[in-house]
């Protein structure tokens, strides 16, 4: 049979949303100022850079979340407690 | 834009890990307190844990000895020392790989299952995850107890067992008491549900347990434990209907442990911290006066009482061997020290602690005395004298060959059972 092929053509992905790993509960030990980074939970398919925000639900005292450096940071000051409904949201920037 | 959301999650401050781990340094401050004199190679370097990288712990099967988390027994040895101890750490980390890497899915893990998740642990992944920052080694003591809870939240017909009527020391204690111990320490660690749950339920149905014997102030044994303990045969014959009792020393060692820990767990509720102070006082209590055979002075694998006048029996005692020598062992005679040091500890009571001892006396310095220099096959050899040491409780034996064998793997950890009375080089903290 005569066979014929099409010249080099380029397969387009479309771009791909961020992927999550569960998070798990972020502990600090009372007292020891130290940061906990995020940045290991999620992956972008598409190696894009991403921004990463958090939710308006309360941290316990002492604690922040740090966009820049896609951390929460603990100031040692703050006492025992925990809240929940933290969420997080991985943006790639891109349609 | 493509956007993703997390899970929920939490976000939590918790208690420090704290350790009342004395050091060896408390220890010798101890023996020095007490007038002992430690002799020549009671402590040696253990600067390589020869061969064991990777997953080589699989051959160390988890449903025999050491009796111990592994993990956490290395990490106090190496921690208690500030040389010669880098064997301890490497031990540790072995132990820390094979949990991490090869003991999900592994066949002695499925087999440990079938009997009860007895040798389960998680409490020494616990501390090194928070030592060295590991989330690994925390990951998997969450799976541990998250196994654990599994087993628990469907163990009665699907369900949980009901508090007040399900026998907790049925098949003896440890299953309960490690599975406690390792659901208070994730609990603290990282305030993970199900081991919070799992914590407070085991805790109601340990208070609630009606094999707890309220005139004597210890848990018993089912009869068919004794039965399979070789108890109800001879030299024995102990006979449940007829009021006869009995329990395995070390099992209540690891109780004490687990209970104690639950004490002091910033996340248990003041009542069940209560519930547990309790019980732990009433054991020290009876094992003041009970714990050891009054002709040997050494405890047994099993300790008991007689149904017919409630006086105690022990099952290497001098009444049950006509040939005491073969297969003795003391090893176990220490499994006491830290609980009667519990009751010195809740109560301020210094008979727990120290004392001359006399029968249906044997507080906690002298059992300690007795059971760390007994003599395996031999019940009146002594490793040495009263007033010696031959060996620290964590400490390395170098063999004949050379090779440095760990004290705990045959002993069944002195140091697990003993850690308390070193508190503040021999002046433990009386809360």
């Amino acid at each position: 049979m005569a066979k014929t092929s099409s010249g080099p053509f380029t397969v387009t992905v479309g771009n791909l949303p961020p992927a999550w790993q569960t998070v798990p509960t972020i502990t600090f030990a009372q007292g020891v100022a130290s940061s906990v980074s995020i940045a290991a939970y999620v992956t972008d398919p598409n190696g894009d850079a991403l921004t990463i925000t958090k939710n308006s639900a309360a941290l316990p005292a002492g604690v922040t979340y740090d966009a820049h450096n896609k951390r929460f940071v603990y100031d040692g000051g703050g006492a025992v407690g925990i809240t929940s409904g933290n969420v997080l949201t991985a943006d790639d920037g891109r349609p | 834009m493509a956007i993703a959301a997390s899970n929920p999650f939490s976000v939590g401050i918790r208690v420090p890990p704290t350790s009342s781990m004395p050091t060896v340094l408390d220890e010798i401050n101890t023996y020095a307190l007490w007038g002992w004199q430690t002799l020549a190679g009671a402590n040696p370097a253990y600067n390589t844990g020869t061969g064991l990288t990777g997953s080589s712990q699989t051959q160390d099967f988890i449903h025999s000895d050491t009796e111990g988390d592994d993990v956490w027994t290395n990490l106090q040895a190496y921690n208690r020392r500030t040389s010669g101890n880098n064997g301890y750490y490497e031990r540790a980390l072995s132990w820390r790989n094979y949990y991490v890497n090869n003991f999900e899915g592994s066949d002695e893990r499925s087999y440990d299952a079938g009997f009860l998740y007895d040798h389960f642990y998680g409490w020494g992944l616990v501390q090194w995850a928070a030592q060295f920052s590991d989330s690994a080694a925390l990951a998997e003591a969450v799976r541990i107890t998250d196994a654990l809870y599994g087993f628990w939240s469907t163990r009665n017909g699907g369900t949980w067992p009901a508090v007040g009527s399900f026998p907790m020391a049925y098949y003896g204690h440890r299953a309960g008491a490690r599975n406690l111990r390792s659901a208070v320490a994730v609990a603290d660690a990282t305030f993970n549900a199900n081991a919070i749950e799992l914590r407070d339920r085991l805790i109601d149905l340990w208070v609630a347990s009606p094999d707890w014997d309220a005139i004597r102030g210890m848990y018993w044994m089912s009869n068919e434990q004794m039965g399979y303990s070789s108890l109800t045969g001879s030299p024995w014959n102990m006979v449940y209907a007829n009021g006869d009792r009995a329990v395995s020393d070390f099992h209540i060692g690891l109780l004490a442990e687990a209970f104690f820990a639950a004490a002091m767990s910033p996340g248990v509720t003041p009542a069940r911290k209560a519930a547990l102070k309790s019980k732990i006082v009433a054991m020290a209590t009876w094992a003041l006066a009970n714990c050891l055979d009054p002709v040997w002075r050494y405890s047994g694998p099993y300790v008991g009482i007689y149904g017919s006048d409630g006086t105690s029996w022990h099952s290497q005692g001098g009444a049950f061997r006509s040939q005491p020598g073969a297969g003795w062992d003391g090893h176990t005679t220490p499994s006491w020290v830290n609980l009667l040091v519990m009751g010195y500890k809740f109560t301020g009571d210094a008979s727990f602690l120290n004392g001359t001892p006399a029968n249906g006396y044997y507080p906690a310095k002298y059992v300690f005395n007795r059971g760390s220099k007994s003599v395996f096959g031999n019940t009146t050899a002594r490793t040495c004298g009263d007033n010696e040491v031959a060996n620290y409780v964590d400490t390395v034996i170098l063999t004949s060959s050379g090779t440095p064998t760990p004290f705990f793997s045959w002993n069944k950890g002195f140091l697990h059972y003993t850690y308390l009375i070193f508190e503040n080089g021999g002046a433990p903290t009386v809360f």
